[in-house]
């Protein structure tokens, strides 16, 4: 049973459901109140809502992993109180997931850096609190790698964010410029560099060549 | 006279090891390996092309990196310290748009150097135009010509536009 | 078997003959990992591909006859890439204190035997 099929099933229930055994990721927990996902514990620790859409996606696409439902469970403390309706953040997970494969070809370069261009922000609240968390290291320019790392997110995931900002035209890639002061040695050497090339490929000037 | 370099990247099947053989006057150095996975052709470059030119006294290495990103390493090994860049696009491919433009912000991210993007195909339409691959690549129209890269004439044309541009930004201070 | 299986099995029969390498890494000549018992398999692979293709075109210019293997080293260990057959790549870890002699006859003995899979 995937976790795409157990996941919509929380949906009436009232509980924890813990999920473990996973390849390459700590123990989750969730805990759910009447299709509202109030809380997410991932290794001993409770996390955002951006951390918990994160993790979800991540869950979604696991492929081994165990589970027990504790009917009844509460959490007995939580720093980061969610109220994510369940039913709601599976659909968007969904169509996130579909986006993402068909923009795969479209994801930057782990490496890349990308800088903010434009103070307002995203209005696909996907995006939103990426954005609130990820704008301060984008003002100056940030990589997908530097930013997952930061956030503690998946790569993949930053990488989509990234894309997506790009589309709407809030970040751009950043260009490195040259420091050097030579850009009229540079334009010596470029014209030097062009009249041989010519002269080279087209024959000389006044015309003298036979193909 | 220092040599110079010149890059030549893109994505896989472009035409890069092509425009080297064609540029080059002495025999490409290349290092191939047969490609396990379907790209088109048998061969593929693991490491890179090399060639040469001399303009004038002016000798002028051309190196060839590989398209897979998997060997992105070797983009920045071979544009490290490179004079310029030339990225190489079919243009009867669009699917390869997203890669050649994820390879050009990552290079330009991290080496401040000057580029010109080439498009080839042209000889053989339907084909994108070099007006609309440098609307997708976020490129001035002036950064991006067509070209075949079997014919000399042609397969140099990106690098006379290179050197004109390198001109421009010389006489205007950039 | 398989010829994945048979190949996860001549792997596993490397480690135990070798226990000190740190990873192994079997790839095609193009860069993609077939089999491997390291953390970033897919960019090591393509890095030993890379390296075998180099030291092969190396050796042929400047006459060293058929390539051995290539070999990085570093103050830490050794990273060193033979060919197994003419579509595949075994690369391997070692430790700095490794003995290399003893590493080059089980390697290339297990690359003879990965080639013919290959």
């Amino acid at each position: 049973m995937s976790l795409g099929d157990l996941l919509p099933l929380l949906a009436t229930q009232d509980g924890a459901l813990e999920i473990f055994n996973l390849e390459r990721h700590p123990r989750v927990t969730l805990y759910v109140s009447k299709g509202t996902l109030h809380c997410l514990y991932v290794g001993g620790r409770s996390v955002d809502a951006l951390k918990a859409r994160s993790v979800i996606g991540v869950l979604m696409n696991a492929r081994r992993g165990s589970f027990e439902f504790l009917p009844g469970a509460r959490v007995r403390r939580c720093d980061d109180q969610l109220s994510m309706r369940m039913d709601r953040l599976l659909v968007a997970l969904t169509s996130t997931q579909d986006e993402f494969a068909s923009a795969r070809e479209h994801l930057p370069h782990p490496d890349t850096a990308f800088k903010t261009t434009s103070s307002t922000g995203p209005e696909d609240g996907r995006i939103r609190d990426f954005w609130q968390r990820a704008r301060g290291m984008l003002a100056e320019g940030a990589s997908a790698r530097t930013l997952a790392s930061q956030l503690g997110m998946p790569l993949d995931h930053v990488r989509f964010y990234l894309y997506k900002l790009r589309q709407s035209g809030i970040v751009e890639p950043v260009r490195v410029r040259t420091t050097s002061n030579n850009s009229s040695g540079r334009a010596r050497l470029a014209s030097r560099l062009l009249g041989s090339l010519k002269r080279r490929f087209f024959g000389h000037r006044d015309g003298a060549w036979n193909h | 006279m220092e040599p110079l370099k010149v890059i030549v990247t893109g994505p896989v099947g472009a035409g890069k090891s092509t425009l080297i053989r064609t540029l080059s006057e002495t025999d490409v150095v290349d290092t191939d390996a047969m490609a396990s996975e379907d790209i088109g052709k048998a061969m593929t470059t693991v490491a890179m092309d090399y060639g040469t030119l001399h303009l004038g006294d002016q000798l002028l290495y051309l190196f060839g990196t590989p398209g897979q990103e998997r060997f992105d390493f070797m983009w920045d090994v071979l544009t490290e310290g490179a004079l310029g860049m030339l990225m190489l696009v079919r243009g009867d491919r669009p699917e390869d748009f997203g890669p050649a433009r994820r390879m050009l912000d990552y290079l330009l991210s991290q080496h401040p150097v000057p580029h010109v993007v080439g498009v080839t195909r042209q000889d053989r339409p339907p084909v994108w135009s070099p007006e609309e691959v440098a609307l997708f690549l976020g490129l001035p129209k002036e950064r991006v010509v067509g070209l075949n890269a079997t014919d000399p004439r042609s397969a140099v044309q990106p690098l006379i536009r290179l050197l004109e541009l390198m001109l421009v930004d010389g006489e205007s201070g950039r | 078997m398989s010829k994945q299986e048979q190949l996860q099995g001549i792997l596993k029969e490397l480690k135990q003959a070798l226990p000190e390498l740190r990873s192994i890494v079997v790839a095609s000549t193009d860069g993609l990992p077939i089999v491997h018992d390291a953390g970033d398999a897919p960019r090591i692979a393509a890095m030993a591909a890379t390296a075998l293709g180099l030291g092969k075109r190396i050796s042929q210019t400047t006459e060293l006859g058929a390539l051995q293997e290539t070999i990085v080293r570093g103050n830490d260990g050794y990273f060193v890439v033979y060919a197994a057959g003419d579509k595949g790549v075994l690369a391997v870890a070692a430790p700095a204190d490794a003995n290399l002699g003893l590493i080059h006859l089980e390697a290339r003995g297990f690359a003879a035997r990965l080639a013919q899979l290959l």
